[in-house]
């Protein structure tokens, strides 16, 4: 779908037109739902603060001036609904939850592939919660540096410092040596 | 495995497609807000309302005016509350004598 649909669109949205939302919604869930489910860990909670981001950008969709994409406007509500989820559901409790998470998510793949995903959770966990944001935009190619600057509220030099030093952590965490061109 | 679409993939995966029980529940919660804000406001404007209607003797009070001189005031404001409760009821009422011609209205404006 090209710039002036997605326009045309939002337009109709702003009118309350539930509809066109709807296919708004088809067009960035898929990114929308990636961020989240790699920020977050948890596939249902990311789909909860997926819908609540959507519902979100309904309410603000007259504040959306165009400058950036409507994707880059719904990701940075949807990281600040994860802050707020964040600081109040507590660490421990999501760490308590991921072996359970893990089992309920992937049932079907092997035993090797699990381990290696409990390991890089763990090592989101511990990360600063802006690093893991701009490890979770970047790392499967769906935003541009730039576009998770905009979406974290960083400057684009500290993104990519980020992103550099996620990698290597989440590398480590999988017993990977770091990469000669990083 | 150092690859960083693979690291992404194991962190967590993209839906392939759009799924439309997605798109459902994101519509439903858009809507329930929608409902709960609406309700918010008229809440409010009620609040509003009765606070100001509850106001008139207060100040009255307060300005020295007594019954009598408040009376055309009121009869006046009576008068509007009934033409306006009159109005609703012959619109939305269970008769609802005007709904017909506020249907064809509604569709030639």
């Amino acid at each position: 779908m090209n710039a002036g649909e997605e326009a045309r669109l939002i337009g109709l949205a702003r009118r309350g037109d539930y509809a066109a939302f709807g296919r708004l919604v088809d067009m960035h869930q898929s990114a929308v739902r990636a961020f989240l489910r790699r920020v977050t860990g948890n596939y249902a909670d990311a789909d909860d603060l997926a819908q609540e981001a959507f519902a979100r950008t309904w309410d603000v969709l007259n504040r959306f001036d165009g400058t950036s994409s409507l994707r880059t406007f719904i990701c940075g509500v949807a990281f600040q609904y994860w802050r707020r989820a964040r600081r109040a559901q507590g660490r421990r409790e999501a760490r308590e939850t991921a072996y359970a998470d893990l089992s309920e998510t992937q049932t079907e793949e092997s035993p090797e592939r699990a381990g290696q995903r409990l390991a890089l959770r763990k090592a989101m966990e511990e990360l600063p919660e802006d690093q893991r944001g701009a490890l979770a935009l970047c790392l499967g190619q769906e935003f541009t540096h730039a576009e998770a600057a905009e979406i974290l509220g960083l400057p684009l030099g500290t993104v990519k410092s980020h992103v550099t030093r996620g990698r290597a952590r989440l590398q480590a965490a999988l017993g990977i040596a770091e990469n000669s061109d990083e | 495995m150092s690859d960083d679409l693979e690291l992404a993939a194991l962190l967590g995966e993209a839906p392939k497609t759009p799924d439309p029980g997605f798109r459902f529940d994101v519509l439903a919660l858009t809507a329930e807000r929608a409902r709960r804000r609406d309700a918010r406001q008229r809440a409010f404007r009620t609040t509003v309302l009765f606070a100001l209607v509850g106001l008139i003797f207060p100040l009255a009070h307060a300005f020295r005016l007594g019954l009598a001189q408040l009376q055309p005031l009121l009869l006046v404001a009576g008068v509007l509350c009934l033409a306006y409760v009159l109005a609703l009821w012959t619109l939305e009422g269970p008769r609802a004598v005007l709904a017909r011609s506020r249907a064809v209205l509604r569709g030639r404006l």
